[in-house]
């Protein structure tokens, strides 16, 4: 063994992870599921490698004389550099757990892997830049955080107690992206537009609402986000709400799959995405949709679909609004193409995640769509830009700005 | 060596192996218990993990979320629905190997009960013998134990044969072969084959004359291995596979005396790699026997609407 190197700490993982990595038959299954091993047919991409290398790792590192006495040998420096950048390359799609017959928690398990590897210094460089402007300055741009709600400064009419109104019903979470980059503001300014129209009490957290942890999480810097799940329950709570309501499908994960349990106790209020809220909002005839007559296709977002389990929310809006042409991509629902901008893979290796990117808007050029919607903020901007790059003539837009778009006369 | 004497040993031995191996999981455990449990501090001791992991196992053994558990365990850990349902030639091959091997393994257990332990509680081997269907397991050639054995291992077999074509002769690109692969495929093959010599040598052994000719006949086994209770479904011919070897061989015309040292040689054979198997297992990729089964059905009841994954 390296003589710097510390051993592989097990408590990166959980006694379930333990008993998954041997619970791996090897089948292959999750090979030709995965995005990023399919336009780079790097093997150490691939869930298999991964499994493989993190079994021999902690064996050789724990299992002293019986190790050696089965060929188990220590890691070298280019076994660890070739298994962070397999790790790191991954966008946590989640798409090999779909198809693992065993139904491994793969997700949870690569970001274990990136929390070992973040122990070892094995990560690219700027997620330590990452770390710092969300621990300090609580958002991923490193802008200043007071400026949340600079996304209503272009608007012509700003719904009155957006910021942090006490004893309002809802609260949105606007997410980092969402608030912070002007490429998608039309976003959070359609969406409370909406809730307006719709006569929905809701409020922000203004400047009090710190990233969700979520981008330090999946980077394997999960011990950092604890802070800020604390700080914005909190908050939260201050204000009073029954409800927080999110467009991003990354922070509506955090909030109601990770928050109780890094709380270790329930939020004490409903976490809803957008599209469940607006789905609802539109059967209850609080929504008058107008015509919208172009084809359309959705993308499934991976931490809306797969990793939180909604797919029928966003079709049912979809399917609301008159006039529109839908239809479904190849690979849609559970099977859906990650777009390329999860997982922070974009940060390791950005030319992967757009050829990851182009593979998917291919897809939804194939439906002969002209609008792809997705509910999800990154996904939109990925899409956009391989639109973009591929000179494909089709339109990235966010679930809430068609509707948005819908409710004009 | 004398047919008690081998046993003996292979008891012996058997039953060490098995205490090996249980202390093999043992020691695997107590190194995982140095990972994280959910709820429990990361510097929680390794007995408290324990503790609350076994309070959860207990708390879905005798809760509604067992028989999401057993179902799981069942469709998913068994039959293998998922592959079922992605491809059933993949299917087929899996479930010809494991359940094939899984099969085997419940009638040796049955039959290691039958034969050894029954007369240990002073059961004579007639009486043991004339318990119905159950005592027929008393000497292999029983014309149905002759015939599920061979039909199994063939099944086995043909299943070995597909993994190695799969990766070896059609490289399948969606399969990486590594050397722990090829360990255990190999360990598994030679099982399957050397069982077939096994049980073609016995025959040998125990039906040709003096004169070195095959004519298997019940009366020239001893009634203490085959009780005359059991002539009425004595049947070797049925392990048509094994029987078919036995006879070509037979050809030979080699005396009874050579054909007990070679059995002798092969069932040593055939014992000492499945030892050599299971002390390797729980440190081999042939662990996922083990544990996928209990992986797929704890996830498959998380998933269900039962299981209550989220919060």
């Amino acid at each position: 063994m390296n003589e710097q190197r510390k051993k592989l700490n097990l408590s990166n993982f959980t006694l379930r992870q333990m008993m998954e990595l041997e619970a791996c038959t090897r089948c292959g299954e999750c090979i030709e599921a995965c995005p990023t091993f399919t336009e780079a047919q790097n093997e150490e991409i691939h869930p298999l490698q991964k499994i493989e290398r993190t079994k021999r790792f902690w064996k050789a590192d724990h299992l002293g004389l019986l190790a050696r006495l089965f060929g188990i040998r220590q890691a070298t420096e280019q076994d660890l550099a070739a298994f962070s950048q397999g790790t790191f390359q991954c966008t946590l799609c989640a798409r090999c757990h779909e198809v693992c017959p065993v139904r491994i928690d793969t997700r949870h398990l690569w970001i274990s892997m990136r929390e070992q590897l973040v122990e070892w210094d094995l990560y690219p460089e700027f997620f330590d830049t990452l770390r710092d402007r969300v621990t300090s300055q609580h958002n991923i741009s490193g802008d200043d955080n007071a400026n949340r709600l600079v996304w209503t400064q272009n608007m012509e009419h700003v719904p009155a107690g957006l910021d942090r109104k006490k004893g309002a019903e809802t609260v949105y979470f606007m997410g980092c992206v969402g608030a912070m980059y002007p490429r998608v503001y039309g976003v959070p300014q359609s969406f409370v537009q909406i809730l307006e129209r719709a006569g929905e009490d809701l409020t922000t957290l203004g400047g009090d609402e710190w990233c969700c942890g979520f981008p330090l999480q999946i980077a394997g810097m999960g011990r950092h986000a604890r802070a800020l799940a604390r700080h914005n329950v909190e908050a939260v709570r201050a204000i009073g709400a029954r409800r927080l309501v999110t467009t991003c499908p990354s922070c509506y994960h955090t909030w109601s799959h990770e928050y109780p349990g890094i709380l270790g106790e329930p939020l004490g209020f409903e976490v809803v995405h957008a599209t469940e809220l607006l789905a609802d909002l539109i059967d209850e005839g609080r929504i008058k949709l107008h015509d919208f007559p172009q084809p359309v296709t959705y993308h499934d977002p991976c931490d809306l679909g797969r990793t939180s389990g909604i797919y029928e929310a966003p079709r049912r809006i979809i399917e609301a609004v008159p006039g529109i042409q839908f239809a479904e991509m190849a690979d849609n629902r559970e099977m859906s193409l990650c777009c390329g901008g999860g997982g922070d893979a974009e940060m390791a290796d950005p030319e992967l995640t757009a050829a990851v990117g182009k593979r998917r808007i291919e897809q939804a050029q194939e439906t002969g769509a002209q609008v792809v919607i997705s509910a999800c903020q990154q996904c939109v901007r990925t899409l956009g830009e391989a639109a973009r790059k591929n000179r494909i003539r089709i339109r990235a837009m966010d679930i809430v700005q068609v509707v948005w778009q819908a409710m004009q006369e | 060596m004398e047919h008690d004497q081998r046993l003996a040993i292979f008891w012996v031995v058997h039953l060490a192996m098995l205490g090996l191996f249980g202390l093999e999981l043992l020691f695997i455990l107590s190194v995982w218990l140095k990972a994280r449990v959910p709820g429990l501090p990361e510097d929680a001791s390794r007995w408290r993990k324990l503790g609350a992991t076994l309070r959860t196992m207990f708390g879905i053994i005798f809760s509604r979320r067992i028989w999401w558990l057993l179902k799981a365990l069942v469709v998913d850990g068994m039959v293998h629905r998922r592959l079922y349902r992605v491809d059933l030639r993949r299917w087929a091959v899996h479930i010809a190997v494991f359940g094939s091997w899984l099969a085997l393994g419940i009638l040796s257990t049955v039959t290691g009960v039958v034969v050894e332990f029954l007369p240990l509680l002073g059961m004579s081997p007639e009486s043991v013998a004339a318990i119905p269907l159950l005592g027929q397991l008393f000497y292999p050639d029983a014309w149905w134990v002759a015939l599920l054995n061979d039909l199994l291992g063939l099944v086995v077999l043909a299943g070995m044969l597909m993994v190695i074509y799969r990766r070896r002769i059609q490289k399948d690109p969606q399969l990486r072969t590594i050397p722990a692969d090829t360990i255990v495929i190999g360990l598994l093959t030679v099982i399957a084959v050397s069982g077939f010599f096994a049980e073609s040598f016995r025959l040998l052994a125990d039906y040709t004359t003096a004169a070195g000719v095959f004519t298997p006949a019940p009366t020239m086994i001893s009634p203490e291995k085959l009780p005359p209770v059991l002539y009425g479904v004595w049947g070797p011919q049925w392990g048509f596979a094994g029987y078919l070897l036995a006879w070509l061989l037979g050809a030979l015309g080699l005396n009874p005396g050579v054909w007990e040292t070679i059995y002798n040689g092969f069932f040593w054979l055939h014992f000492v790699i499945v030892t050599a198997l299971l002390f390797y297992l729980p440190f081999s990729r042939f662990f996922h026997v083990i544990m996928s089964p209990v992986i797929v059905a704890y996830n498959t009841m998380l998933d269900a609407p039962a299981g209550g994954r989220h919060p």
